[in-house]
C-alpha cells in the first residue's frame, strides 16, 4: 500500500474530545465522524501548523508506546487514509512535504 | 359583512362563522412562538377542529409579518362531491398528498411541522420533545414510536412547559431553546394512555385511518401559550423509550451517546455545517444525559421530576 508522506489538517477542520472518544466535523464533505482512541492518537501527531510527517509521525508513536516500526507504520498509515477519504486531512505533494520537512 | 376573528379573544371563544369567513378570506395569523404562520383554508371543517386545539392562542393582526403561508383548499374536479379531498399549499405549491376533507386538521399538523423542519435554519432544530421547568429545557431526542409525544403530553401535563412536542429549537447565538409551541398529536394507543392518565386533558377530535393510525391533538395549556416566547436554558437529556411490561429504569447515557442522539436526528444539522456541529457540541457539555425506559407513566413523570430535581444544573448556574 502507498504511504501518505505528509499530510495536513483541512482548513476549518473541527475536533473535541466526547467522552471517551473524539469527534471530528469535516466543513468539505459536511460529515461528522466518530473517532476511536487510535485515530485520535493519529490526529494529535499533527504538529504546530496542522502537517503530519509519516516518518515523525512513526517515530513519535513508537517513542510514546513501545511500538515497533512494523507495528505503528501500517496503524497510522490506515488511519491517514481514513482521515483523508473523510475529509479531514489532505495529502500534501512530495515537492510541498519536503519543504516543510527542510523548514 | 361577516366580522372577523377577533384578535383578543382566544380561538375557543370565537364564532365558528367568523373564523370560517376568515380562513378563507384574508386568513388566520398564528403566532407558534419560533414562527408565525398563516393560514387560509376553504374547509369548513377546520374552522371548527382548530379552536379545539388552539384554544388559548389568540389570533394576530393581519399586518403581522408571517414566516410561512399555508392554505388547505378543497380538490377540484370531481372530488368536490366524491369522497372530498382537501390539499395542503405551502407558497402556492401543493407539497402533499390530498387527504380526506375532514382531515384538515392533521394535514395542517404535518404540513406546517414538515415546513419548519424545512426552512427554520437559523436554529438548530432537533427532532426531539422538549419541555421548561424552572427556566430551563428537558429535551427528549428520540425516534418515531419512542414514545416522546406521550411522554411530552404527560409531563406538560404535571406542571412542566410545552415547548414542542416534535422540535427542540435551540438558538445557537443565544443559547437558549425557544418554543415551537403547537398541539401535541398522539397516535393510536396514546390517546386513550393520556385520557387515563389526566382526564381533563384537553383532547381534539379523533381522526381514523390516518397513515399514522388514528390521531387526535392535545391542546398546549394556557401557560404555555402566553409563555411561548419565553425561552429555556439547556437542562438535561432524556432519550425515552416505551417498553411494554418495563420497570422505569433512569441511566446516564456516555456523551457520545448524547451527541448522536442529536446531530444524526436533527432536522438540519447538516444544512448547518460547523455551526450545527458547535451547537451541538456546547449541548452536550451543558447538558447532563440519560436514558429512561418505561411502562407505566405516572411512574415515569414522577422519576423524571426527582431527577430533575438532584441532576439538572441550576439556570442561573448555566446563565453565567
Amino acid at each position: 500500500m502507498e504511504i501518505v508522506a505528509a499530510c495536513e489538517l483541512v482548513a476549518g477542520v473541527l475536533v473535541e474530545p466526547l467522552g471517551d472518544q473524539w469527534v471530528a466535523f469535516s466543513p468539505a464533505s459536511g460529515e461528522t465522524h466518530l473517532l476511536n482512541d487510535t485515530s485520535a492518537a493519529v490526529l494529535e501527531l499533527l504538529d504546530d501548523t496542522a502537517i503530519l510527517h509519516f516518518d515523525h509521525a512513526c517515530a513519535t508513536l513508537a517513542h510514546d508506546t513501545g511500538m515497533s516500526a512494523t507495528e505503528s507504520e501500517p496503524l497510522i498509515n490506515d488511519a491517514l487514509r481514513a482521515f483523508v477519504t473523510a475529509g479531514l486531512v489532505r495529502v500534501l505533494p512530495a515537492s510541498q512535504a519536503q519543504g516543510n520537512i527542510a523548514s | 359583512m361577516i366580522a372577523e376573528a377577533n384578535p383578543s379573544t382566544p380561538l375557543s371563544q370565537t364564532d365558528p362563522g367568523a373564523l370560517q369567513h376568515q380562513l378563507a378570506a384574508r386568513g388566520l395569523v398564528l403566532d407558534l412562538g419560533l414562527l408565525q404562520v398563516r393560514i387560509r383554508a376553504d374547509e369548513p371543517s377546520l374552522a371548527v377542529q382548530l379552536p379545539r386545539v388552539y384554544r388559548h392562542f389568540t389570533p394576530m393582526g393581519q399586518g403581522t409579518w408571517c414566516d410561512a403561508h399555508v392554505a388547505l383548499l378543497r380538490a377540484q374536479g370531481v372530488r368536490r362531491w366524491v369522497r372530498p379531498q382537501v390539499r395542503f399549499i405551502a407558497d402556492s405549491v401543493m407539497e402533499f398528498d390530498p387527504f380526506p376533507a375532514d382531515h384538515a386538521l392533521p394535514l395542517l399538523e404535518w404540513g406546517v411541522n414538515w415546513l419548519i423542519g424545512r426552512r427554520m435554519n437559523d436554529v438548530l432544530l432537533l427532532h426531539a420533545g422538549t419541555l421548561e421547568r424552572n427556566g430551563r429545557a428537558l429535551v427528549m431526542p428520540a425516534l418515531p414510536g419512542s414514545g416522546k409525544s406521550t411522554l411530552s403530553a404527560a409531563l406538560s401535563l404535571r406542571g412542566w412547559r410545552l415547548l414542542s412536542d416534535e422540535f427542540g429549537a435551540f438558538d445557537p447565538q443565544a443559547g437558549v431553546f425557544r418554543a415551537v409551541l403547537k398541539p401535541v398529536a398522539l397516535k393510536n394507543q396514546s390517546i386513550d394512555v393520556i385520557r387515563e392518565f389526566e382526564p381533563n386533558a384537553e383532547l381534539g377530535p379523533s381522526f381514523l385511518k390516518t397513515r399514522k393510525g388514528t390521531v387526535s391533538h392535545l391542546a398546549p395549556s394556557l401557560d404555555a401559550v402566553l409563555r411561548r416566547h419565553v425561552t429555556a436554558l439547556p437542562g438535561m437529556l432524556v432519550l425515552p423509550r416505551w417498553q411494554a411490561g418495563s420497570a422505569t429504569v433512569l441511566e446516564p447515557i456516555p456523551p457520545q451517546v448524547a451527541f448522536t442522539s442529536m446531530a444524526f436526528n436533527a432536522f438540519n444539522y447538516a444544512v448547518l455545517g460547523a455551526d450545527g456541529f458547535r451547537a451541538v457540541m456546547a449541548l452536550v457539555r451543558a447538558m447532563p444525559a440519560w436514558r429512561l425506559e418505561y411502562s407505566d407513566l405516572e411512574d415515569a413523570t414522577a422519576r423524571l421530576l426527582e431527577l430533575w430535581q438532584h441532576s439538572a444544573p441550576p439556570a442561573a448556574a448555566l446563565a453565567q
